[in-house]
């Protein structure tokens, strides 16, 4: 009774049932704790991203539960919950991974105020409207991952362009993702990012917000460049079939025509030294007559196919073709540099055409000569004409330079014609050649 | 003499074939590729290789290549390469490599017996031979005054003929003059020209060439 009356809760004195409530409810919690931390752990396996972001809570959670578990598990034996020395260092222990918790949520919500304050000054960046490829160098930056892509689709069928409208890959790569930023139902970018980079839709989506008016700036930009690329192709297709047209009538002229012109002189010789009697002086006089137009036929279908398209470029090369136009330019050519290596064959072609006008023109124009200087500077072409000429204004020779200026655009090359006080002529152009 | 033709189109092969035997030329093979080109060399040794330059696969420069190879591969084997290209590329692409007992003409002298037999003649016998035209081209070639504005009508004749590739006795028998007369104009034109005067006639071939093309 004296224990009844010093315990004022006490229902029933039974320690056997207490004692053994005590024990299940210290098995419940040790579960329970045990559950946590294995669910905990499970989830933190959940994605490389979200574990990146949930790790400072998450670990001091786990320690944190392992500790309260220890604690039943050291209990347990005694059957009740006490205040030992071990129980005490285990309740310290529980204490500190509580405020590293603590610190752990305050450091998710600092990096969420970055992220959205980075947001913000992407606003603030795209509203200036960047330079084609700013919004990219912006985002990346933003995001931390300088191999950033951003591309738009552009066309119809639709394929993914880069800020400066060249085709960009947007193929999930070895440890890059592809994140689309949509908007209402419409993909208006795709970015290519480090693998795991955008896992979160929220993120994603204030993106796309923050940079809408940017995106859709540049896309419309990308969409432009993308339709000039597409023509410098276009005119890359027109120029490379005419070329493969040119070649084929050349061959055709050489091998074709010439060679039959040749068949025939031979056999009119033939017919000529296999009669038995010396033919008639005046038979004699047309044969020879017949020959020497052969010759000449044969000489002219030579000069026309050669105009047509020289052999010698496909065959030799650049530098072999350039010597050939010296020997039969109306103007002295005196050739400088003339790398002897090869190039891809629209590029010979343009240097060279370029170089056969430039020839041409300045003979028609009275001119003493032209130096030829053909340099390879890492992926381009540099071929330099200067003309010397007593008078003649330098816009004449551009001109005249069309159809050499049509072959450097289309191999998206740039041409310059520049006179130079002295009487002097300079043409340069600059061809890529992508080796 | 002993010679074998190389031309793909029949007309050419045959006709040119006909017209050497005619003139007593012993033709000991015909192809029509390099490949059997390169057979025929090799089993019956002939003293030149009559080579067109574009045969079969590409039509480029395939004769060219045979031409090279059997000059390597059989040295006394001589070459006569036909081509369509006035081009002095090829030409001296095929000279530079082996002045001696190479040969480039036209397509056309084929028709020209006289022309055909000399070039195999010579170059049976060593020498290098390269079409008139060819030099002609070189010599006319547009160019700022020089040296060659120096010579004199007979110099700049005599100049041709060595580009040709003719020994200072060919010279001589065509211009009809005495061959010291000749060793003297060229050792005067070569000086002209600031070339060494080298007793080796390949080298001084080379030389000519080299002076015109630059």
């Amino acid at each position: 009774m004296a224990c009844a009356r010093a315990n004022l809760v006490l229902v029933r004195p039974e320690p056997g049932l207490a004692g053994g409530l005590l024990r299940v409810g210290l098995i419940a919690g040790l579960a329970w704790t045990t559950w946590l931390v294995v669910a905990g752990a499970v989830l933190a396996r959940a994605s490389p991203p979200r574990r990146r972001v949930i790790w400072p809570v998450l670990a001091p959670a786990g320690c944190y539960l392992v500790l309260v578990g220890a604690d039943f598990a050291h209990s347990l034996p005694r059957g009740t919950l006490s205040n030992d020395p071990l129980d005490y260092r285990l309740w310290l222990g529980q204490a500190a991974m509580l405020v590293l918790m603590a610190l752990g949520v305050a450091w998710g919500w600092v990096r969420d105020r970055r992220t959205r304050s980075a947001v913000v000054r992407l606003v603030m960046d795209t509203a200036q409207s960047p330079p084609p490829g700013g919004l990219r160098d912006a985002l990346a930056g933003m995001l931390g991952d300088p191999g950033l892509e951003l591309a738009y689709p552009v066309g119809e069928p639709p394929r993914h362009v880069r800020a400066d409208g060249q085709a960009a890959s947007v193929e999930p790569g070895k440890a890059q993702d592809v994140t689309p930023l949509v908007r209402r139902g419409r993909t208006v970018a795709i970015l290519r990012h480090r693998a795991g980079l955008l896992e979160d839709p929220n993120l994603v989506d204030e993106v796309e917000a923050a940079a809408r008016l940017a995106l859709e700036n540049e896309r419309l930009q990308a969409e432009v460049l993308a339709q000039l690329e597409d023509l410098r192709a276009a005119q890359a297709r027109i120029v490379a079939a005419g070329d493969d047209e040119r070649q084929r009538l050349e061959r055709n002229l050489h091998d074709g025509a010439q060679q039959r012109l040749v068949g025939v002189s031979l056999a009119l010789r033939l017919a000529h030294s296999q009669s038995s009697v010396a033919p008639a002086p005046r038979l004699a006089g047309l044969l020879g007559q017949a020959d020497r137009g052969l010759r000449l036929a044969i000489d002219e279908l030579r000069e026309l196919a050669h105009g047509i398209y020289p052999a010698v470029l496909a065959d030799e090369g650049l530098a072999a073709a350039v010597e050939a136009l010296a020997e039969t330019s109306p103007t002295p050519v005196t050739i400088g540099d003339l790398p002897e290596e090869r190039f891809p064959g629209p590029v010979e072609t343009a240097g060279y055409f370029l170089i056969a006008e430039a020839s041409q023109l300045a003979a028609l124009a009275g001119a003493n000569g032209i130096t030829v200087d053909i340099e390879h500077d890492g992926n381009r072409l540099l071929v330099k004409i200067t003309e010397e000429r007593d008078a003649g204004p330098g816009h004449e020779m551009e001109a005249g330079l069309s159809d050499a200026a049509d072959r450097v655009g289309a191999l998206g090359g740039k041409l310059h014609v520049e006179s130079l006080p002295g009487d002097t002529i300079t043409i340069r152009a600059e061809l890529p050649c992508g080796s | 003499m002993r010679v074998v033709i190389a031309d793909d189109a029949m007309l050419i092969r045959e006709g040119t074939a006909r017209l050497l035997e005619d003139a007593g030329v012993q033709v000991v093979g015909k192809a029509a590729d390099a490949e059997k080109l390169l057979q025929i060399v090799a089993t019956e040794h002939p003293d030149v290789a009559i080579i067109d330059i574009r045969m079969p696969p590409t039509h480029t420069d395939e004769g060219l290549v045979a031409a090279e190879q059997i000059r390597s591969s059989h040295p006394d084997v001589g070459v006569l390469v036909l081509s369509q290209y006035l081009e002095s590329r090829y030409a001296t692409r095929l000279l530079e490599q082996h002045p001696d007992a190479s040969g480039y003409l036209l397509k056309e002298r084929v028709s020209d017996i006289g022309a055909l037999k000399d070039a195999i003649t010579r170059i049976a016998e060593g020498e290098c031979v390269l079409d008139p035209t060819i030099v002609a081209r070189l010599i006319k070639r547009p160019r700022h005054r020089g040296p060659l504005d120096e010579l004199t009508d007979r110099e700049r004749e005599v100049l041709a003929l060595v580009a040709e590739g003719r020994s200072n006795h060919g010279i001589a028998q065509i211009l009809v003059l005495s061959p010291k007369t000749v060793e003297a104009h060229v050792s005067r034109i070569m000086a002209k020209l600031g070339l060494d005067d080298t007793p080796d006639y390949h080298r001084r071939v080379l030389a000519v060439l080299a002076f015109f093309r630059s």
